[in-house]
């Protein structure tokens, strides 16, 4: 039996009102692909925070696996590497010496039925030594034609049930969940012929982020903002997930994603659901999931005959980026010549439900754009009538246009924080009117430190707190409205001389312009 | 904590009027040689020092000094001296750090008041706030709390910030800010240091009773043994105390029965915890004591299967005056467990 975070847990006063309430159960984290680069870049510098700032449970263990034969000291060395590499915090000798004690390796083979035995002798002697009596979290960090096997395997040697009673047993996979709606079904069904869903962690790195959580908190603890938060005073919402950097010798696995797969089914249309979603009644993971799939289900899927009309799709060629000269996406390796992958779209959603119809949201990411920035911005309507009319008024619109309307800008990276924009008069004797901001910068208000998303998110793993990460329906339903893009596409496919489209260093390609053009808005410059 | 290096601006005025002239000059000035891409950081909240001395001042300043860095403050510190003869001076400086590319400043204003203005603190001092950011007021030292607690100076602030720990007797210092807490419309809420440092003891009892070893037995705490050092138990030792029996003071728990251990080593506060408590036939201990630089905590369970024991060691948190202060500003709003902590030293005396 999976422990929600509702369940009496057997009552313990003494954490109550402490800086967490609730410490987790011993338990071994067990990486899949613990050689691989997340694991050093991410897993275990985050592992290493948690350890220092005494957030893990006593007897807590890390068992990392690979096809690579390695001893438990030669592993040790090379995550100590790691979190001196990448971690936030220094390593002392002291501090490692008592985490590196809860740090093992087992060899193991996926391809055959006796494979996982090392893992399993590692983990018994583990519950042994360290007292994590059965709990586990595997940590799949391997390709996703990878995970079924991993499930299949876990369930055949009957490591992937629950201990008893109050155990755990849970297993954290990484995005892509799938290429499509189908093969997510498929995972999922595969998945779950090993684990039940409450058991399974899909995990989405921004939704551990503090901006992005900030999101709740900015929607759903302040008066003033919910009421203006609909379709009477927002004319549109425009959601950016921009890059600087290209492919980053991943061409090959680029050409068979693309910018749909990587960013939007997953980053976007959580930031979508975030942004648009109804108050949840409560905090709790399922009330929360359940409020983003009804915005996810209000989404109107693009129709394959008007995907060229909502949505546009972008190919970058040679150009600078940040002061560099970088070459076009056909020119990257593994990437062929006449590739017709995109590496930048922009979609214009509709939700239909009485909060947000006829509110578009226009959403866009692409590589190799002029800076990195995630920022989620929320435009709001003209005033209805500018009572500064006459020679003056004409001065200002020739200046800037007119009025500009109000702009609330959540900006999730870097430099995250929240800028509303208003108007306000220049000093001087004529009535000059120009828009000036209000800032909230994150790192001035709260100069603490944020921790990395990763750490938040294993530790609500152990937890068993799921509401940061994405629930099976949830999947299911941006995979819905993503498929339903990508059967357009593959109906109106571009012409191998129309790419590339953009250059590199630019804000996209013109169709990606005129889809907000023909609605008479532009798309800001984030 | 990022220290402040040498101040950036200094000044001097004597009078209120020239004190708020010179303050808003300095501040302007800053502003605009901050220029383009360096941003200016000034101050999210008001800090005003009530100091009973000299002493006092000194560390005030230098507290705030090193907080320059973390919390973007004005800071007024005020000395009063009603024996003196009747003068307003104060010394004004301007410390800024780098942070993040971003100057992060503390405008900090020391203020000497002589005569008879020196019972009128209130009139300096308001106009020397900020506007729409909260004032917080840290009773540095140990001043006399009848003062500290009247309504004009509660009216001033959004929080107070004070040291119970800093009072020789601090028995009717509790007692006192519980009866403020509990007066009606008054209520203001109150930063205790002495709670702060208790703080990474209450955590981990709090995980001692999380572990699979002693799930359940919160039910059952009958006896708390509180080592301090010092010749009597010190505030956070009573509140310690206190908010154990208050937290357990609820239907089917036992309220414990605690006892101080005074005496254990040199220097003041509490060094060591044991807890003892049942669950039907087995009997659990948490022993927590500090070993150098560390704590370690130990948790055995006896009884009919076969003992458990489990032992686990963290680095021991003494924060800095300047970070024990630093995190009161970054809290809002009452804490309920320091109330009823109150609650229970003052019904107990």
């Amino acid at each position: 039996m999976e422990v929600g975070t509702r369940a009496p847990a057997q009552a313990n006063p003494l954490r109550e009102g402490l800086r967490l309430e609730r410490t987790p159960q011993p338990c071994a984290l067990v990486i899949f692909g613990a050689t691989g680069d997340l694991t050093k870049r991410k897993l275990m510098p985050a592992v290493y925070a948690l350890h220092v700032q005494g957030l893990l449970p006593a007897g807590f263990t890390v068992v990392g696996t690979g096809r690579t034969a390695l001893t438990d000291e030669e592993f040790r060395a090379h995550m100590r590497e790691a979190v001196e590499n990448f971690g936030r915090f220094p390593v002392t000798d002291e501090q490692w010496s008592g985490f590196a004690e809860g740090i093992r390796y087992a060899s193991v083979a996926l391809d055959t039925a006796e494979g996982l035995e090392p893992l399993r002798t590692v983990l018994e002697e583990v519950d042994l030594e360290r007292g994590t009596m059965g709990n586990r979290v595997y940590y799949l960090s391997i390709p996703p034609s990878g995970i079924a096997n991993v499930a299949h395997r876990l369930s055949a040697a009957g490591m992937s049930r629950s201990p008893g009673a109050g155990g755990f047993v849970r297993i954290i996979v990484e995005k892509p969940f799938g290429r499509d709606l189908a093969s997510a079904r498929t995972l999922s069904e595969d998945l779950h012929r090993a684990f039940d869903e409450a058991q399974i962690y899909r995990i989405d790195h921004y939704l551990g982020k503090e901006t992005v959580q900030n999101l709740h908190v900015f929607r759903f603890a302040n008066g003033i903002f919910e009421p203006v938060w609909n379709r009477q005073y927002v004319d549109h919402v425009q959601i950016t997930v921009a890059e600087s950097i290209g492919v980053e010798g991943r061409g090959a696995y680029y050409e068979e994603s693309g910018a749909l797969r990587d960013i939007v089914q997953n980053h976007i249309m959580q930031l979508v659901a975030l942004v648009g979603m109804e108050a949840p009644a409560d905090f709790h993971p399922e009330t929360v999931r359940d409020e983003k799939v009804k915005l996810l289900r209000a989404i109107r899927p693009v129709h394959p005959d008007d995907v060229l009309e909502v949505t546009a799709r972008g190919q970058y060629g040679a150009g600078w980026v940040e002061g560099e000269r970088v070459p076009g996406y056909r020119e990257e390796p593994g990437v062929p010549p006449q590739s017709l992958r995109e590496t930048f779209v922009a979609i214009k959603f509709d939700i239909d439900n009485w909060r947000w119809a006829d509110t578009p949201f226009y959403v866009r990411t692409g590589k190799r754009l002029p800076r990195r920035a995630t920022e989620v911005a929320i435009q709001f309507r003209r005033v209805p009538h500018s009572p500064f009319g006459g020679p003056i008024a004409a001065a200002v619109a020739s200046q800037s246009g007119g009025i500009d309307p109000n702009l609330l800008v959540i900006r999730i990276q870097p430099d995250e924080g929240i800028t509303l924009r208003f108007n306000a008069k220049v000093p001087g004797q004529a009535m000059r009117i120009r828009d000036v901001n209000m800032d909230f910068l994150y790192g001035s208000s709260f100069l603490t430190e944020s921790p990395e998303a990763y750490e938040r998110l294993l530790l609500d793993c152990m937890l068993g707190d799921a509401t940061l990460f994405a629930r099976e329906d949830e999947v299911e339903e941006a995979w819905r409205l993503c498929s339903a893009i990508l059967d357009g596409w593959r109906a109106h496919p571009p012409a191998v001389d129309s790419l590339p489209n953009y250059e590199a260093g630019t804000w996209g390609p013109d169709v990606a312009h005129e889809l907000l053009a023909r609605d008479g808005r532009a798309w800001r410059r984030p | 904590m990022t220290p402040a290096g040498a101040p950036v601006r200094t000044g001097h005025a004597s009078g209120l009027h020239a004190v708020t002239r010179e303050l808003a000059a300095m501040r302007g000035e800053l502003l605009r040689s901050g220029g383009g891409d360096q941003a200016v950081r000034l101050s999210v909240l008001t800090l005003v020092v009530a100091c009973a001395d000299t002493a006092v001042a000194v560390e005030a300043v230098g507290t705030v000094e090193r907080m320059a860095g973390s919390h973007p403050t004005r800071a007024i510190v005020v000395i009063a001296e009603p024996d003196a003869p009747p003068r307003l001076d104060a010394d004004l400086s301007i410390h800024c750090s780098a942070k993040r590319g971003d100057q992060v400043c503390v405008e900090l204003v020391q203020l000497e008041v002589g005569g008879e203005t020196a019972f009128h603190l209130r009139s300096v001092v308001e106009p020397l706030l900020l506007p729409d950011v909260p004032v917080l007021l840290w009773l540095a030292g140990a001043p006399r709390l009848d003062q500290a607690l009247s309504p004009g100076t509660l009216e001033l602030c959004e929080r107070l910030i004070l040291d119970s720990d800093a009072y020789p007797d601090p028995v009717p210092v509790l007692t006192a800010l519980a009866q403020t807490a509990a007066a009606p419309g008054r209520v203001k809420p109150v930063g205790d240091l002495a709670w702060s440092r208790v703080r990474p003891w209450r955590e981990l009892l709090g995980r001692a009773f999380d572990t699979p070893e002693l799930r359940g037995f919160a039910q059952g705490v009958e006896l708390a043994e509180i080592q301090s050092a010092g010749a009597s138990p010190g505030a956070g030792a009573l509140l310690l105390a206190a908010w154990l029996r208050s937290r357990l003071d609820r239907p089917g728990f036992t309220v414990p029965e605690v006892q101080h251990i005074t005496g254990a080593g040199a220097g003041t506060g509490v060094v060591g915890m044991t807890v003892h408590a049942h669950r039907r036939d087995r009997v659990g201990r948490v022993e927590i004591r500090d070993d150098g630089g560390h704590r370690v905590t130990t948790v055995t369970v006896e009884g009919v299967m076969r003992g458990l024991s489990s032992t686990w060691t963290v680095a021991a948190e003494t924060p800095s005056l300047a970070e024990l202060v630093g995190g009161e500003l970054q809290e809002q709003g009452a804490d309920p467990l320091y109330a009823a902590a109150l609650r229970t030293v003052a019904a107990a005396r």
